[in-house]
């Protein structure tokens, strides 16, 4: 079976082609948005064409940040999942409306190509009420459809599997406790009980949570408001500081990858590497504490390469206060790109 | 030596003459519905040793009460102050120690009352009138923030940019400050653990504000409130910890009305607004558990998330110390309701917390140790005493003036 993997962004569009779940191409279109969708896609065909992708054996996934409650799992992209989209738009505008005209360009371009939707978080739909809940008024939740989710389900999903067979062989007798930590451009930790996700470091948007490449990660909910007010940056100036130039690059003074930071030996990442990884260790002190002890820890994501300077500041701290089960010791890396991970997503029927 | 303190609300004035250093409580009260005219009159709650009373008297502001209480104290020779200790909520960046009023003390309070617009403008204006009114009485001040003047930079510090940061001072504060010291202390004397060799994690949940503080060797190193006490768990009112895009999506919706906002998420949410019946999680807990109540999705709910927000704190710091002596419990919630103190400890004995749920529901007097003789980490319900503790600084700030002004004349 060949597989087309298409993961639209914000100003440009990833491609992968897999044969028989081997990688034989990829690449970016960059100007993505601003050609349209359309014309991406015409570029990808013409390329994949030429590996002979485009046969009838050829199924197409395309990526989704956000699909709501109405996308509990990979959807295969027809009419009904255009309608469930466009009801789930208003929560998420900016991914959503994008994700939209994205999935029309497939169906044209791709006519007769059966093409599916794969959802960073449908692995949190099902999210315990105490974990997704915020402390405000049930109505207030209700008409903002408010609730906290992952968004990176689709890596916690596969990685903790993959931990999750490894406590199997070991001869666990109870569905495994996992600390899954993705290290991407925006770093996520959850708590996974055998497959289920308990705990996840990410909110209502990806803003929440654990500071990332230029979001800032948690912060008082005052100092959101503040910094619309007494600061002058008004709601939309302050949300478009708070993700385009905070986190780590804000703290380092320009722009740096996630990566760049936790590895470098430059003195101006001594700082924003301190912070994030203090905040990851209360994360995962968070998560052992949901799942009453920690049986494996599994590190994935486009950083994957940094796990073992995250495990090695990390998990020492967690075996001294008792939250890390002898067996969690050989943390585990699970090391295939999103784009290997969105390969294997199940054909729906 | 006798030390008024003053603990000031928005509309009340909490007092205690304390006899020092023998810790002796010699009187205390409360006056009540100061400010504006209410439904029902302004009075002040007096006792001295057992005796209690009630007067009824006008109060249209703090300065009032406060001369009233000092007419009541003054009946009795005996309980005339020698020195005031005061409360405040929030010391901003540069109170890193309690202090003895003077100019320059009273300038920067005034200067930062509004880094607590709720808490620190009343105190102030106490300050003010007690200096006013009786300027020969030594007046201390002590502040929530100051245990917390030694969480690290790594802690304190919002991933935001440093010119900002600079700019507005934006940065993590801490709160409660007072009694987790207090609470520490007590709990190193039980233990018998030099108070700077002590690790733990002191949980002050009280019917109002709640947070929780990690210490090691006797130092704070985190607090889960923040730059405001909005920050960290579920409280009565306050929402806790909000992805910071839907403060902001609020405010839109509020048409940029920042104090609507700010009114929603300090006073309409946590407990009451996602329980919609009560803003005390004992009703909460008790409606949700007698299953009567025809909303009890809702109201299991509001239980659930108020204990799991302190559940998974309680790992972040029970990891982040390492060693903990003990998990410490204390002010209304912590100390009298047994149900908080389980749900969130139990299952927890990775972390090397073993609690005994019968000396849990039996316990009556306090300090009290919960848990079982093998729990690694001893479980412990203590009162908290937050007047006490002000009285204790500020006699060890007096005392040690006098001792420097002795050290002069001599």
């Amino acid at each position: 079976m060949n597989t087309l993997v298409l993961i639209p962004g914000r100003k440009s569009l990833r491609y992968a082609g897999f044969v028989a779940g081997r990688e034989t191409c990829t690449g970016t279109i960059r100007g993505f948005r601003w050609q349209g969708p359309r014309a991406a896609l015409d570029e990808v065909r013409a390329i994949v064409q030429t590996m002979g992708l485009c046969d009838d054996a050829t199924s197409v996934v395309v990526h989704g940040l956000f699909g709501g409650e109405e996308f509990p799992g990979p959807a295969a992209l027809d009419q009904d999942a255009l309608t469930r989209l466009e009801r789930v738009a208003r929560q998420s505008p900016l991914h959503v409306a994008g994700l939209i005209e994205t999935a029309h360009a497939v169906e044209e371009v791709f006519a007769g190509t059966p093409a599916r939707l794969a959802f960073e978080t449908s692995f949190f739909v099902d999210l315990p009420p105490r974990e997704r809940t915020y402390a405000v008024s049930p109505d207030l939740s209700h008409k903002l459809a408010l609730r906290r989710w992952g968004y990176h389900g689709l890596f916690h999903a596969a990685a903790s599997r993959e931990a999750g067979r490894r406590s199997h062989k070991r001869g666990l007798d109870h569905p495994p406790r996992i600390l899954s930590i993705c290290l991407d451009a925006q770093p996520e930790i959850a708590a996974v009980l055998g497959r289920r996700p308990i705990t996840v470091t990410s909110g209502a948007t990806p803003l929440e949570g654990l500071p990332g490449e230029t979001n800032s990660g948690e912060i008082d909910p005052a100092v959101a408001l503040a910094l619309a007010g007494e600061a002058g940056l008004g709601p939309e100036g302050a949300n478009a500081l708070l993700v385009g130039e905070s986190g780590l690059s804000g703290l380092v003074g320009h722009r740096v990858r996630l990566d760049d930071v936790l590895t470098s030996t430059r003195s101006e990442c001594t700082r924003a590497r301190e912070v994030l990884l203090y905040r990851m260790l209360l994360a995962a002190g968070a998560a052992a504490a949901a799942l009453g002890g920690l049986d494996a820890v599994v590190f994935s994501g486009r950083y994957v390469s940094c796990a073992a300077m995250v495990a090695h500041h990390m998990l020492p701290r967690l075996e001294r206060a008792g939250a890390l089960g002898p067996d969690a010791a050989e943390w585990t890396i699970f090391a295939k790109p999103l784009e290997a991970v969105l390969a294997d997503t199940p054909t729906v029927n | 030596m006798r030390i008024i303190v003053f603990n000031c609300g928005s509309s009340s004035l909490k007092y205690r003459l304390i006899e020092m250093p023998g810790e002796k409580e010699l009187a205390g009260g409360e006056a009540e519905r100061v400010g504006p005219k209410t439904a029902e009159p302004a009075r002040i709650h007096h006792q001295v040793s057992g005796r209690k009373e009630i007067m009824v008297v006008e109060m249209p502001d703090h300065a009032t009460a406060f001369a009233q209480v000092m007419r009541l104290l003054e009946r009795d020779p005996e309980l005339v102050p020698d020195a005031i200790g005061h409360r405040m909520a929030h010391g901003g960046p540069n109170f890193k120690q309690h202090v003895i009023l003077d100019d320059a003390v009273m300038a920067e309070l005034e200067r930062i009352q509004e880094l607590a617009p709720i808490h620190n403008p009343p105190a102030v204006r106490l300050v003010a009138a007690c200096r006013r009114l009786y300027p020969k009485l030594p007046e201390t001040v002590v502040f929530d923030t100051v245990f917390h003047a030694t969480i690290p930079e790594v802690a304190r510090a919002y991933a935001l940019p440093p010119a900002l940061v600079a700019k507005h001072g934006f940065r993590k504060y801490g709160f409660h400050g007072t009694s987790h010291q207090y609470v520490a202390e007590e709990a190193a004397k039980l233990l018998g653990v030099p108070f700077d060799s002590l690790n733990a994690v002191s949980c002050h949940l009280g019917s109002g504000g709640a947070s929780l503080c990690a210490i090691v060797k006797g130092r704070s190193l985190d607090n889960t409130m923040g730059y405001s006490p909005l920050q960290g768990l579920m409280m009565s009112t306050r929402s806790g910890d909000l992805d910071p895009a839907v403060a902001l999506t609020l405010l839109v919706r509020a048409a940029g009305n920042g104090a609507a906002v700010e009114g929603l998420l300090n006073r309409k949410s946590g407990v009451l607004g996602l329980s919609g019946m009560s803003a005390d999680i004992r009703d909460v807990v008790a409606r949700a558990a007698d299953g009567q109540a025809t909303d009890i999705d809702q109201l299991a709910v509001a239980a659930q998330v108020y204990l799991w927000r302190i559940r998974k704190y309680l790992g972040a710091y029970l990891t982040l110390v390492g060693r903990a002596h003990c998990v410490i419990f204390t002010d209304t919630i912590g100390e009298k309701v047994p149900h908080v103190r389980w749900a969130v400890t139990a299952g927890l004995q990775c972390f090397g917390l073993d609690i005994d749920p019968d000396k849990n529901d039996a316990v009556r007097i306090l300090p009290a140790d919960l848990s079982k003789p093998q729990s690694r980490v001893r479980i412990l319900a203590i009162a908290t005493n937050e007047e006490m503790a002000i009285a204790r600084f500020s006699f060890a700030l007096l005392s040690h003036a006098s001792t420097q002004a002795e050290r002069i004349a001599l």
